[in-house]
């Protein structure tokens, strides 16, 4: 007992762990990946009076049989840890699935104590435990707690060091013998039988019958919160407000990225650091400045293209605040519940491509932000699934700069310019789907009701999310404009503009001039749709050539993000070799299908 | 008081999948006759008590969807899409796969 | 309830024409901005048809609601729900106004304070217009059980 013990905090999703995980935690909480996996977890130390203990907030697992990675990942750290101390937090308004897992845990033999989180919530649903009893009954302690507030925390602390552990027969033992009042459930195997792991209909018996004497239910009508739940995931109701929430996820980014990035990292980078930078830095002419600096005539960040110019510019002033733009959103739409319901509206369109309602995290984040939106990918759960959405993302889905410069440059064929992409990106689905071996196994999703988000809970995230990108994913972004740079020092690019040259004309009907503009779409495509709009084409070849840019190569940020989820999503070479196949083939088979849509309306 | 509990014909622990591999068990004919049915022939709105869920019991158990239960049908997705139910205090989105295999009794 | 049936009814219409109107304009067909005649309101900008299309909605669940009568709990969360979408579209507006005017420029770092009030002024969208109107929905809240 006094060796060190670890405290586990477990528990079904969206119980209220992580509420209760901050406010246990101390000052440094760090997020890291299970080794191996891209199953996340945060821990930190707790504070208790003997000294301080390695605390960890294990990802959500419905039982101790796990269905997925991230149950897998979770039961693997209560096998790990030695002499674990496991807190088990249980939604109080659903008690008895969280008892489940409870007795399940008990079975095995592990010291728990229960918090009895959403204490509030469930008084005002009429859900009447008697912790007392709950807790003389199971053998072991049981803290109502309300995480947000911060209720019945420090009482959970100071139990702690009490944990123990408690046998099942002992519960039954325990359990008032009016036998009869269990009517209803599942029988045949009665509470005689033994209560273990292969048997879930005996070990329900006993949650029920545990239920029974420490829960009374009161009948309440169901509050503004449970109509809207239920109208917020049926159809009819539920598609136009996903509409308004889409809409307004979009427009909130918009408006906090564009106010970063255009407000003040462009005047800042531009104005302030290029010059400075340009001047201070020794060696002008040499390989390392135009490496490093690029070249000491540009004006811009974007057009000097050296790694501490452009580079820096494109993790910190672009990239960045997008990052921290729909990364708010997100765990906002997380934290109130209304993500799982809209998994649920969008999963049928999903299931044709092999994939299920949850992609569209991804999705979304992407016409933000390729970065966050590949990044966002570790949360699939299958190598195929990861790998399919990850591709098409980075193919099919225009970043939120790039859509703002169409808009404001194209506006008349922006709207149709998306709709192109996005059918290019569900037939390609289609496509990728029978063709990559892997399955994509069915999930039955658990809907949390819709809660109101707490500020604390969204900061915490949003910290994380930001730190853990900060310092995994821009040295990859600074590294890939690195090479870029080296290409075209070593002429590589100058030799593809050459060689790709009379291809692009001759197959996408655009002229010579575009290639420029193509090769430099390959650091911010944004930039390479204003360049594009220069040129003098028709309407048609400006519809042509921003739809290529869009698909023809994800920016450097994308690439390097793609090579780094990569790695654990089936080797690098796997994953960046098949999205550059299905690049190739996206942009000269969708891109030829809209030329020839074009010649065959007459307007090409 | 009515016989509830599941006779499986098959053991399996596979999960059912886009795909339609995995899932081994063939799904068997409800024991009654008309008041038993599958939950996917439900209308929304109708309740019942949920008499034996096939594939991926195990899984849906610890969610709460489980045989003995009253099951509420929420919505039917269009296009094949999922079926959101409740039991007891929890809502679950099944997908139509699942919905295939859980044989209800309505009232 | 008869009174908040007869407020939200009509909002609802309004609400609904004028989304009917953002889809319109949206589309491209040749309907005028409601701007020259209606200072306050005007019927433009970015996502139109989109903005048009989340009106139209707001409207309908008013209309609805109201109609099959606001004693039942449900319509009173559709009508919640509607100025949810109405209040969304609205802060947003809202938002992106103000952070497209802080920024002061090739000079300041921060316009002036008054600079910044003025690019918060009238002509106002549909959806900016309507969120005080349907605040009277925030007295469900308490009606039906806080969330």
């Amino acid at each position: 007992m006094s060796q060190s013990p670890t405290v586990l905090l477990m528990g079904h999703p969206n119980v209220g762990k992580s509420a209760l995980f901050n406010r246990l935690a101390g000052a440094s909480i760090s997020e890291s990946n299970y080794a191996g996996t891209t199953v996340e977890y945060t821990e930190s130390q707790l504070a208790l009076d003997d000294g301080t203990v390695p605390i960890v907030d294990v990802p959500g697992t419905f039982s101790l049989e796990p269905k997925d990675r991230a149950e897998a990942v979770a039961v693997e750290f209560l096998e790990d840890a030695s002499d674990p101390i496991v807190v088990c937090v249980v939604d109080a308004t659903r008690i008895e699935r969280g008892l489940n897992l409870v007795v399940e845990l008990l079975d095995r033999g592990y010291g728990a104590v229960v918090a009895l989180n959403m204490w509030d919530e469930a008084r005002q649903q009429g859900v009447d435990v008697d912790a007392e009893t709950l807790s003389d009954l199971l053998g072991v302690p049981v803290i109502p707690t309300v995480a947000t507030e911060g209720v019945g925390v420090d009482d959970l602390q100071s139990t702690l060091d009490g944990a123990q552990s408690s046998s099942l027969a002992a519960i039954r033992e325990r359990l008032p013998p009016d036998g009869s009042d269990l009517g209803g459930v599942a029988d045949g195997s009665g509470l005689d039988g033994p209560v273990d792991g292969s048997n879930p209909a005996a070990r329900w018996d006993l949650v029920d019958a545990i239920v029974e004497s420490a829960v009374t239910y009161r009948e309440t009508a169901p509050s503004l919160a449970d109509h809207l739940g239920r109208l917020t995931v049926a159809p009819k109701t539920g598609l136009p407000f996903a509409v308004a929430v889409l809409y307004g996820l979009w427009a909130f980014f918009s408006a906090v990225a564009g106010f970063f990035t255009d407000g003040y990292f462009v005047p800042l980078f531009d104005d302030h650091w290029l010059p400075w930078i340009q001047t201070a830095f020794p060696g002008e002419g040499g390989w390392l400045y135009f490496l490093l600096v690029g070249d000491p005539a540009a004006t811009n960040s974007f057009e000097a293209f050296g790694v501490l110019t452009s580079g820096l510019f494109v993790a910190i002033g672009v990239v960045l605040p997008a990052i921290l733009a729909l990364y708010l959103v997100l765990a906002l739409l997380e934290d109130s519940g209304y993500m799982a319901r809209l998994a649920v509206l969008l999963d049928a369109a999903f299931h044709r491509i092999g994939l299920h309602g949850y992609a569209i995290v991804p999705m979304v984040l992407s016409f933000g932000c390729n970065v966050p939106g590949v990044a966002a990918t570790r949360t699939l759960e299958t190598d195929k699934q990861r790998f399919l959405t990850m591709t098409l993302l980075s193919v099919f889905i225009p970043c939120g700069a790039q859509l703002g410069v169409m808009m404001s440059l194209i506006p008349q064929y922006t709207g149709y310019i998306l709709l192109y992409l996005l059918a290019g990106f569900f037939v390609f689905g289609a496509i990728l789907n029978r063709l990559v071996p892997g399955s994509s196994p069915e999930v039955a999703v658990d809907i949390p009701p819709l809660r109101q988000p707490r500020l604390a809970n969204v900061g915490t995230k949003l910290s994380l999310r930001l730190r853990g990108f900060m310092t995994s994913a821009v040295p990859f972004v600074l590294a890939g404009v690195g090479v870029v740079n080296l290409l075209y020092l070593g002429g590589a690019v100058d030799w593809l503009a050459t060689a790709l040259g009379p291809v692009l004309s001759g197959w996408f009907g655009v002229p010579q001039e575009t290639v420029p503009a193509l090769i430099a779409g390959f650091m911010r495509k944004d930039l390479a749709i204003a360049q594009l709009s220069a040129i003098s084409m028709s309407p048609f070849q400006t519809v042509m050539s921003v739809v290529m840019v869009s698909i023809y190569f994800p920016c450097v940020a994308t690439f390097a993000m793609l090579i780094k989820e990569g790695r654990t999503s089936g080797g690098v070479l796997r994953v960046v070799g098949g999205a550059l196949a299905t690049l190739v083939a996206a942009l000269f088979l969708w891109g030829g299908l809209l030329r020839l849509g074009g010649t065959l309306l007459g307007v090409a | 008081m009515n016989d509830t509990h599941c006779t499986y014909t098959d053991e399996s622990a596979g999960e059912s999948s886009a795909d339609g591999k995995g899932c081994r068990k063939r799904r068997r004919q409800c024991k009654r006759g008309g008041t038993c049915k599958r939950l996917v022939d439900l209308d929304c709105g109708e309740t019942g008590r949920i008499e034996c869920v096939d594939c991926e019991r195990r899984t849906l158990h610890s969610m709460g969807v489980r045989p003995g239960r009253r099951i509420e049908v929420c919505t039917k997705h269009p296009f094949d899409g999922p079926v959101v139910v409740s039991v007891g205090r929890s809502t679950v989105s099944l997908s139509r796969s699942h919905a295939r295999q859980l044989d209800v009794v309505t009232d | 309830m008869r009174l908040d049936e007869a407020y939200f009814g009509l909002l609802g219409a309004a609400v609904g024409l004028v989304g009917m109107l953002a889809v319109a304009r949206g589309l491209g067909l040749a309907v005028p901005d409601p701007q020259p005649t209606l200072a306050v309101l005007t019927v433009s900008g970015t996502f139109l048809l989109w903005r048009g299309v989340i009106l139209l909605s707001a409207g309908a669940f008013y209309l609805y609601g109201a109609t099959e009568g606001l004693e039942d709990p449900s319509m009173r969360a559709r009508v919640f729900m509607a100025s949810l979408m109405i209040w969304i579209v609205a802060g947003v507006d809202l938002l992106g106004r103000l952070l497209g005017a802080i920024p002061g420029g090739a000079d300041r770092w921060v316009a002036s304070g008054s600079e910044i009030l003025a690019a918060m002024g009238p002509p106002y969208s549909p959806a900016v217009l309507a969120a005080p109107l349907v605040l009277a929905a925030l007295a469900y809240r308490s009606q039906g059980g806080s969330p």
